[in-house]
């Protein structure tokens, strides 16, 4: 299962558990994961009130207080989801840190230990977010869904290039977002060799090859398999955009 | 992440998202009532990860209701229709009443494959178990049929590949229960498309467990044959018997091969029958099956438990080479006759157990009772464990008897303890376990290793009572084995007598003693260990009978006798300790601490020593000083001790708190109040800090607790306190002492800290609620206490408050309840001066009652009294 184009290896609240609970070296593997999926959306959230680089301290701050296992004595197991676990561990840890602040004037009380950054967090931050003036999670969620997006096509993509078959992919990756693909569709079939029927045939098997991958990340931060619940969380998370 | 991904997702969410959820599943209502080939689908009968069950009626070339599987798009149906072509011929021969025939298969004009086959109108056949309440009969009468219809399968080289609950359904035909099998083909003919994906997408969506999947099937060998569905078969029998499939507690929702495979590498099943009882004793998770059943039909035979493990066997090789043999030792179970399936090989479950040993073993059973009893006996354990080990790969048949009874000891506790520690539940499991060492046959070794075992987990709950008999019969299973004078024998009749002199009837012990002594020396082992093991007991049993005389000559004679160098450092220190400790009680006070001397030379010649004994020996010259009442001199030695035992141990050792205790206490003899509050209260602070958070016990339940530490710093502390005359912080701390004994659990330990209480009450003189914890201490120990001296002193104490408050005619009552429970016991008898106490406290009684009311005519018992009080 643990295959190296496998964005998410594990199931995140078992991520938080190991956490919690596992050796130093298991743990930081751990936080690692954490960071790839929810540095980016929590800094929009801390962006949003704070500077670029404060922000960018929060954040890095918030998951090293996870390292320290601070917020993590509220996981339990009446599970919820992750993502608003962490976004409400994240707001409290920004409370708690500007009260902090506050009553002892600022110190070099963040560790700089460099664990994740987004590459580019501040430009892809003004790209995405910056002119926006809906809520902190509303913006939160719209990311954390494009990082399911972008983890899960990014996926779907090695696993194309490892069966050489990269091209395909590109050619049909432009069609996947289309909206009335039948023109440009027949011509992209024609210049690809194919039949316009083979050519619909293997966008669908993409499409559901893609959503397979992003059902088995959700599968894994929700820990169910119940296909009522993942189909709610992908309507929810595509509500993160209307 | 490229840009590239970031680009075709950025800006196109919304798009990416309908397009995927248009995707979704072709909503029903479009597919109603179209044609698909020659089939009208009717009604959607069930939806999953592999696509939509429908209804579907065929007009030709016969009218009739079959059921069509739908598969997902994104199948390529070409190959799935050319694998499943290459099997058609072999399922189109399958006819049997057990299996519902596949009947066609084919694409929809959109490239969706498609099965038809039998419409069988039923329910999954666990489900079915489960609802009718299945007496295991019926039970496998079914799973008979079930063998059968594979049997016919397997017979026309077609595997099933995917048998599981909602590929048996049962249906009911003039009411009797017809399972049938379905889908047989389907798995084959689809699974390639599986190969590359992780489970939880097979294409794309989330489908069941893996639960039902043979090792070798998880392990993704494309070698799969009849015995992989023989597994499966064994997985759902087990399901249908006990209402969870084997390794169901162990998996979550989603789960991958290679996780379940490691499940099923590294844990062995649980029996069906040991997980039913344990299913039904967790009431709160009720066995789903079984619910409302008379409990007898609730036990699962032996032989049952056998046939389903031979199924489950991890290497195929080991299963039932096919479902007939499977279905025909059924048969022999239903006959009663001898099964073919037998007990898997002592040889093969001990190569097992040395694996699971580590982790079942050591992990929950060792931490349990660590959790429950302290450190004490979780090294014991680990040590036990170890030779147990060592045992196990020696002495196979042996090791086969442990295996089974330490398993369904712990079984049952592990769980409860894991949620809390619960003595109860391992006195039960304890109580249980004790039936089965007595039935253990042919091997009276490990039957008195076993009772041994369990007479000290007894010991170490306070449950001394209990642990006498377990101790009896280990001398008498080891005196079978060896002769009664062997060396093996004295060492299980020094074991009992020791626990008989701590906790039992001491009274018996010295003749005991001197009977043992003679015969070792009969056997011409005078001044062997064991001879001088029975004088260390001599000199103990004296001083504890309070004849320091004749326990310091004893003393004085071994500690002369030429022959005690040669005895083990161990031996030696224990016995010198003993002699120092005579020395004492008999006010000999340099002597004993020349001893002690001695012995702290011994442990610093010894590594081992030094670590484990001397804090220990230390603990015991500063008692000496106590004893001998030179305080100065002993709040020094502990100032010393305690400089010397922190930098030996940075500060952590736990006898630390025991010296800072013992200063206190000089301290306080001292006539240095403060000081002696300022020592417990450091005492305590450090117990507190060393103490793990439950936390930590929880994650190492080898740590030690050190709440007695806790308990009896707060008694120093409420002591002093209540000295200086803070009463209200007396109290206070006193009641903290038996919440802490509370939550330790452990009765010994509960009945002294009731005790504390209880006096403090007294001193501090709130008489009834005294009086009260009196009461409640003999309801909640009464059990546990071995010594008679002991037995009911609740007792004694109640009627000398009663006695205090002035209601003589209560008192009275009280008093001649005692008398009378003492005079059942034959121990109690035996000891003149302990009735002529009772008697005492009687006759104090009753002249008080006399004394309000001259008219009261005496008890019956008064002769009696009056006789032994002047001395006759």
């Amino acid at each position: 299962m643990q295959t190296p184009q496998s964005e998410f290896p594990h199931t995140r609240w078992t991520l938080l558990l190991t956490l919690r609970e596992g050796s130093p070296e298991k743990s930081k593997d751990a936080l690692e994961a954490l960071c790839r999926a929810y540095w980016f959306p929590l800094y929009v959230v801390a962006r949003k009130r704070l500077s670029e680089f404060d922000a960018e301290d929060a954040v890095q701050g918030f998951f090293l207080s996870l390292l320290r296992r601070d917020a993590l004595t509220q996981v339990d197991e009446s599970r919820g989801r992750l993502r608003t676990f962490l976004l409400t561990a994240f707001e409290n840890f920004c409370n708690q840190q500007w009260e902090r602040q506050n009553t002892q004037k600022r110190g070099g009380e963040i560790e700089h230990i460099q664990l994740f950054t987004v590459q580019g967090a501040e430009s892809r931050y003004i790209k995405h977010a910056e002119a926006s003036t809906d809520d902190v999670e509303t913006l939160y969620n719209r990311e954390w869904a494009r990082t399911v997006l972008e983890a899960s096509l990014e996926a779907l993509s090695q696993d194309y290039a490892e069966r050489g078959q990269k091209a395909r992919f590109d050619l049909l990756a432009a069609h996947l977002t289309q909206e009335d693909p039948e023109i440009s569709m027949a011509q992209s079939a024609l210049s690809a060799g194919m039949t316009a029927e083979a050519y619909r045939t293997a966008l669908h098997r993409m499409r559901q090859q893609y959503r397979g991958k992003i059902e088995s990340e959700l599968a894994r931060t929700l820990d169910t398999t119940d296909a009522g619940v993942i189909r709610e969380e992908l309507h929810e998370l595509f509500r993160a955009f209307s | 992440m490229p840009d590239s991904i970031s680009n075709i997702v950025f800006g196109n969410e919304q798009q990416l998202f309908k397009h995927l959820l248009l995707e979704d599943d072709e909503p029903a209502v479009e597919l109603e009532d179209k044609w698909i080939g020659p089939y009208r689908l009717m009604k959607l009968l069930g939806e999953g990860g592999f696509g939509q069950v429908w209804l579907a009626e065929q007009n030709e070339p016969v009218r009739r209701e079959v059921a069509l599987k739908l598969l997902k798009r994104g199948m390529d149906s070409d190959q799935v229709l050319a694998r499943f072509s290459l099997e058609r011929q072999a399922l189109a021969s399958m006819d049997h009443p057990n299996i519902a025939a596949l009947l066609d298969a084919g694409s929809t004009p959109d490239g969706r494959p498609y099965f038809v086959m039998d419409y069988v109108q039923g329910v999954p056949v666990t489900t079915w178990c489960q609802e009718k309440h299945a007496s295991i009969r019926d039970s496998v009468g079914l799973f008979k049929q079930i063998c059968s219809g594979l049997q016919h399968a397997h017979q026309k080289g077609i595997i099933h590949r995917d048998l599981k609950p909602s590929n048996v359904l049962v249906t009911e035909v003039d009411g009797v229960a017809i399972p049938k099998i379905i889908d047989f083909g389907i798995a084959k003919a689809t699974s390639d498309q599986f190969q590359d994906q992780p489970w939880v997408t097979r294409q794309g969506h989330v489908m069941g467990t893996p639960l039902y999947m043979s090792p070798e099937q998880l392990a993704g060998g494309l070698d799969v044959d009849t015995r992989s569905d023989i597994y499966s078969l064994g997985v759902l029998f087990y399901e249908m018997l006990t209402g969870t499939a084997p390794h169901e507690g162990k998996t979550h929702a989603c789960m991958s091969h290679e996780e379940m495979r490691r499940i099923v590498d590294e844990t062995r099943p649980i029996r069906p029958s040991v997980h039913l009882t344990e299913l039904k004793r967790q009431r709160g998770i009720v066995t789903k099956v079984h619910d409302l059943k008379p409990e007898s039909a609730l036990i699962i035979p032996a032989d049952l438990d056998w046939i389903i493990l031979k199924a489950l066997e991890r290497e195929r090789e080991r299963r039932y080479d096919s479902a007939a043999l499977m279905a025909t030792d059924l048969q022999c179970f239903l006959n009663d006759e001898p099964i073919l399936a037998r007990p898997p090989t002592a040889h093969y479950l001990v190569s097992l157990w040395i694996k699971r040993n580590s982790i079942i073993f050591a992990a929950a059973c060792i931490c349990a009772l660590a959790l429950l009893l302290g450190t004490g006996l979780a090294l014991w354990q680990a040590h036990e464990a170890r030779q147990a080990q060592a045992r196990a790969e020696t002495e196979s048949q042996r090791a086969r008897q442990a295996v089974d009874f330490l398993t369904t000891m712990l079984d049952r506790v592990a769980d409860e303890v894991a949620n809390g520690r619960n003595p109860e539940a391992l006195k039960l499991a304890l109580d249980g376990s004790q039936e089965k060492i007595r039935q253990i046959k042919g091997d009276p070794l490990l039957q008195s290793d076993l009772f041994n075992r369990l007479g000290i987990v007894y010991i170490t709950m306070g449950e001394r009572a209990l642990a006498v008999p377990m101790l009896k019969a280990c001398i008498e299973t080891t005196a079978a084995l060896y002769g009664p004078d062997s060396e093996e024998a004295w060492t299980a009749e020094l074991n009992y007598l020791s626990h008989e002199m701590q906790h039992g009837a001491r009274i018996l012990v010295p003749e005991m003693l001197e009977a043992l002594m003679k015969r070792i020396e009969a056997a011409g082992k005078s001044g062997s260990g064991h001879w001088f093991s029975v004088q260390r007991y001599r000199v103990q049993i004296w001083g504890k009978l309070r004849k320091p005389a004749k326990s310091s000559q004893v003393a004085h004679e071994v500690i002369q006798d030429p022959r005690l160098e040669k005895v083990a450092p161990l031996g030696r220190l224990m016995i010198k300790s003993a002699c120092a400790n005579a020395f004492e009680s008999h006010h000999e006070y340099d002597l004993a601490d020349k001893v002690l001397m001695d012995c702290d030379q011994l442990c610093l010649s010894d590594p081992v020593l030094i670590t484990d004994r001397l804090p220990w020996i230390d603990d015991q010259r500063l008692n000496v000083q106590k004893t001998k009442g030179d305080y100065r001199r002993g709040s020094e030695l502990a100032r010393e001790l305690i400089s010397e035992l922190k930098v030996r141990s940075g500060g952590q050792h736990p006898f630390l708190i025991k010296f800072l205790l013992r200063q206190a206490e000089f301290e306080n003899a001292l006539k240095h109040p403060a000081e002696a509050i300022a020592l417990a209260r450091e005492a305590l602070q450090l117990a507190e800090d060393l103490a793990p958070t439950p936390e930590a016990l929880r994650l190492n339940s080898k740590l030690p607790s050190l709440r007695l530490e806790q308990m009896f710093a707060r008694f120093s502390v409420a002591d002093y306190e209540y000295q200086a005359g803070h009463r209200e912080e007396a109290i206070k701390m006193s009641r903290e002492a038996y919440r802490i004994a509370e939550e330790e659990g452990n009765k010994a330990d509960l009945a002294e800290a009731m005790l504390f209480l209880a006096k403090m009450l007294e001193k501090t003189g709130d008489l009834e609620g005294a009086y009260h914890i009196y009461e409640l201490r003999g309801q909640r120990s009464a059990i546990a206490g071995a010594n008679y001296q002991r037995w009911h002193e609740d007792l004694n104490f109640r009627c000398g408050i009663r006695f205090k408050q002035g209601r003589a005619k209560e008192a009275l009552v009280l008093a001649q309840e005692l008398w009378s429970k003492e005079i059942q016991s034959p121990e109690a008898r035996k000891d003149i001066e302990h009735l002529r106490d009772v008697a005492a406290l009687a006759l104090r009684c009753y002249d008080a009652l006399k004394k309000q009311d001259p008219a009261v005519s005496a008890p019956a018992e008064l002769v009696e009294w009056q006789k032994l009080r002047n001395g006759k």
